[in-house]
């Protein structure tokens, strides 16, 4: 296990692609975390700052307290897992494996223990003398994780490392994964742009956007109290309101939405500034206007009129156009009795906890986005 | 608009089918997917209705038209592909200028076309940027605008969102539809993608094997799917076996254990059956809450573990001595402890019934 600290880190390219902006976190021993964010976030070059294979252009990176600057890539006790196996074809199960220990100079019991530790971990032990083109995909991909185990390395680097497998054998995958880090105490850090992936898998999730790190927390923090807008945007799916603060001194701030006041959770963003506010799909509840007259249980909600109420297996989504000619979309269990026709107006009930407000980006929700 | 019919349309490369006796319409102004793992036949079958293949066997009708030996540049088809296949020395406007221009059609009502296109796909102020100055997202948006530019009647796109991040191909799949929809094109959009199907579309075709094996509406193919591979396609599922038993004129899966679950199905007793049961069917409640539901099925079963995946928590239960996945959306109140015990409710008509196959022997 290995503590990891990144401080201040800023990688420049050709003297003016800033690829990573100023990073600072700190992984602990025997953590779990994933790197996710939009292509061209910088996951990749945060990785081969990790690797050794490129170094900050300012900042300085630890491993346990250490400086890495004049540490190579072969003393830095990391092993690799990509999306494409990178084994040896022409070697079998076993060679792939010994690889490691081999080269660097181990004896031949040495080597035996370790290879024959590591097949153990990961399963492949009646595997072990067969040739790669007649394995599966994730049969490779666990000769991979063999060969970081033979190496001794204690810091894991997985980039992509289960995007070639099919959905379902990569749920399966998924569990394997995170069960033998944990067995075998690595720390690892896992590039993803599957955001469930993500979520399922660590302990911690890191979500990068344009260089910089938006926002490092767990699984259910990210989900509950994203603390950017990004955050919001990218994980899980939400809408952004366009709003105004009237009221910010409860504990629920007021905003006002086109003509309507609702209560959303404050932020502490003073009265009178122009918001998003990050509304999540899955909590918006919508319902017919005549049905809750008797019982006003929705008092926090907009009105709008229904655009479409699509069916999508699991869930059906009913995209709404508000009264402010903003379009939502709320996603109600495939199971909900009630369904909503074309231009039926409706009520759309906020639950007020989880509806964040942001400072509204200057260049608008769809640039400072990038959608 | 134009209506696309495919008569008994077979493709063989060699001696290795593309696709085999495809009957198919695809009404005016439908947006249909084709869905489908890798090798099911869909790449086959848009490139045959674009004409960029010819059929071995049958023929493709447009409008009632007899199109089949007819080259791709004379059908008015646009098309898009899963990479972008944009000229990277030209400019994003001179890309979708490109058609027009080779077609020799009006230059200035072209111009005004692309602009029309460019505001309705939110990548106005790009026209003079290169393709390598925009992001993926954008870049489909502009071979999209290309291949409609041209007064394209027909939209083919062959898994189009692949290459793209989650989030983008979300928020594309809404501009897919509302674009082809105001548009009033006829679709044929091929993906793997289940979900981007059910997104977009107003049929789905799911192909095996180089055959259509079911067409629907999205709640047609999942409420009623024609087969196992249909229904293990279209969601995540969990099998329980059992054999089929009439008591008192209701019909029950009856497991080797001896556990009873009401069901909908026309076969008869003592048949061998497979039970699906689609994961996000599966209700989950507190034991204590037992007498206020009111379900066709109520079972016990243990928590074996949980985890929370945007949206949804995704439980392994141990149920019926069965380890099934169950999805529960966010927001509900009841605690996932691992081992402790739930309640997993079911209406009869949540599983889809399987007459059960007979293994043959290798």
């Amino acid at each position: 296990m290995t503590e990891i600290r990144f401080q201040h880190v800023t990688k420049i390219f050709d003297r003016k692609v800033e690829a990573v902006k100023n990073l600072s976190f700190v992984i602990e021993d025997g953590e779990y975390i994933s790197l996710i964010g939009p292509s061209g976030c910088g996951k990749t070059t945060i990785l081969r700052l990790f690797a050794g294979t490129i170094l900050p252009t300012r900042g300085q990176i630890f491993f346990d307290e250490k400086a890495m600057e004049n540490v190579s890539i072969q003393d830095r006790n990391i092993g690799f897992v990509f999306q494409h196996f990178a084994i040896f074809p022409h070697m079998t199960t076993w060679e792939n494996v010994a690889y490691s220990p081999t080269v660097k100079g181990k004896s031949k019991a040495e080597i035996e223990s370790l290879v024959e530790a590591a097949l153990k971990s990961v399963q492949l032990c009646d595997k072990a003398d067969l040739f790669p083109a007649t394995l599966t995909a994730p049969d490779w991909q666990k000769t991979a994780l063999a060969r970081v185990l033979a190496s001794e390395a204690r810091i894991l680097l997985l980039d992509e490392p289960l995007g070639a497998l099919d959905q379902k054998i990569r749920e399966e995958f998924q569990v394997f994964l995170r069960n033998l880090v944990k067995k075998e105490k690595l720390t690892a850090i896992h590039v993803t742009h599957d955001q469930s992936e993500a979520l399922s898998i660590s302990d911690r999730v890191a979500v990068l956007n344009k260089g910089e790190l938006v926002q490092i927390g767990t699984p259910t923090d990210l989900l509950f109290n994203p603390n950017h807008i990004f955050t919001s945007f990218f994980v899980g799916e939400s809408d952004f309101l366009d709003g105004i603060v009237i009221d910010d001194k409860d504990d629920l701030a007021k905003v006002r939405i086109g003509q309507r006041l609702i209560e959303v959770s404050n932020m502490a963003i003073p009265s009178g500034n122009r918001v998003a506010i990050a509304v999540r799909r899955e909590f918006l509840k919508v319902s017919k206007i005549k049905q809750d007259k008797k019982k006003e249980e929705l008092n926090n909600f907009l009105l709008g009129t229904v655009i479409q109420d699509q069916f999508m297996g699991i869930l059906r989504r009913v995209r709404i156009r508000l009264e402010n000619q903003q379009i939502i979309e709320a996603k109600i269990h495939a199971k909900h009795p009630v369904h909503f026709n074309e231009n039926e107006r409706v009520k759309v009930g906020i639950n007020p906890e989880s509806a964040r407000c942001f400072e509204y980006p200057k260049e608008g929700i769809s640039s400072a986005l990038e959608m | 608009m134009v209506k696309v019919e495919l008569k008994k349309v077979s493709k063989f490369y060699d001696k290795i089918r593309g696709v085999e006796d495809i009957n198919l319409t695809i009404k005016d102004g439908e947006y249909l997917a084709v869905l489908g793992p890798t090798g099911a036949g869909k790449t086959s079958t848009m490139y045959l209705i674009a004409g960029l293949l010819s059929p071995t066997d049958g023929s493709i009708l447009f409008d009632g038209e007899d199109v089949t030996s007819l080259p791709a540049e004379d059908r008015d088809v646009g098309f898009v592909f899963e990479e972008y296949n944009l000229f990277p020395r030209m400019t994003v406007e001179s890309n979708v200028l490109f058609g027009p221009i080779v077609k020799d059609l009006d230059l200035n009502e072209s111009k005004q076309i692309a602009r029309e296109l460019f505001s309705l796909l939110n990548i106005s102020g790009k026209e003079n940027n290169f393709p390598d100055e925009v992001s993926g997202g954008q870049k489909q948006r502009v071979a999209l605008a290309r291949a409609i530019v041209a007064n394209a009647k027909l939209l083919v796109m062959d898994d189009p969102l692949r290459a793209l991040d989650a989030k983008i191909r979300e928020i594309l799949q809404i501009e897919l539809r509302n674009l082809v929809k105001e548009l009033g094109l006829t679709c044929i959009h091929a993906t793997h993608d289940t979900h981007e199907s059910f997104r977009v579309a107003d049929r789905i075709a799911v192909f095996k094997d180089g055959k259509v094996e079911q067409i629907g509406t999205p709640e047609e193919v999942y409420n009623n799917p024609k087969s196992l591979y249909v229904a293990r396609f279209l969601g995540e599922t969990t099998t329980i076996d059992g054999v089929i038993q009439t008591l008192n004129r209701k019909k029950f899966l009856v497991t080797e254990e001896g556990a009873r679950i009401e069901i909908v199905t026309d076969l008869k007793d003592g048949s061998e059956v497979v039970a699906l049961a689609p994961a996000e069917l599966l209700d989950i409640f507190p034991v204590s809450e037992k007498s206020k539901l009111n379900y066709d099925n109520i079972h016990e079963a243990t928590i074996i573990d949980s985890k929370c995946i945007g949206e949804f928590y995704e439980i392994n239960l141990s149920y019926l001595n069965t380890s099934v996945k169950a999805k529960e959306l966010i927001g509900k109140a009841v605690d996932y402890k691992e081992n402790s015990q739930v309640l997993v409710a079911t209406d009869k008509g949540d599983f889809r019934i399987f007459p059960k196959k007979r293994r043959r022997k290798k």
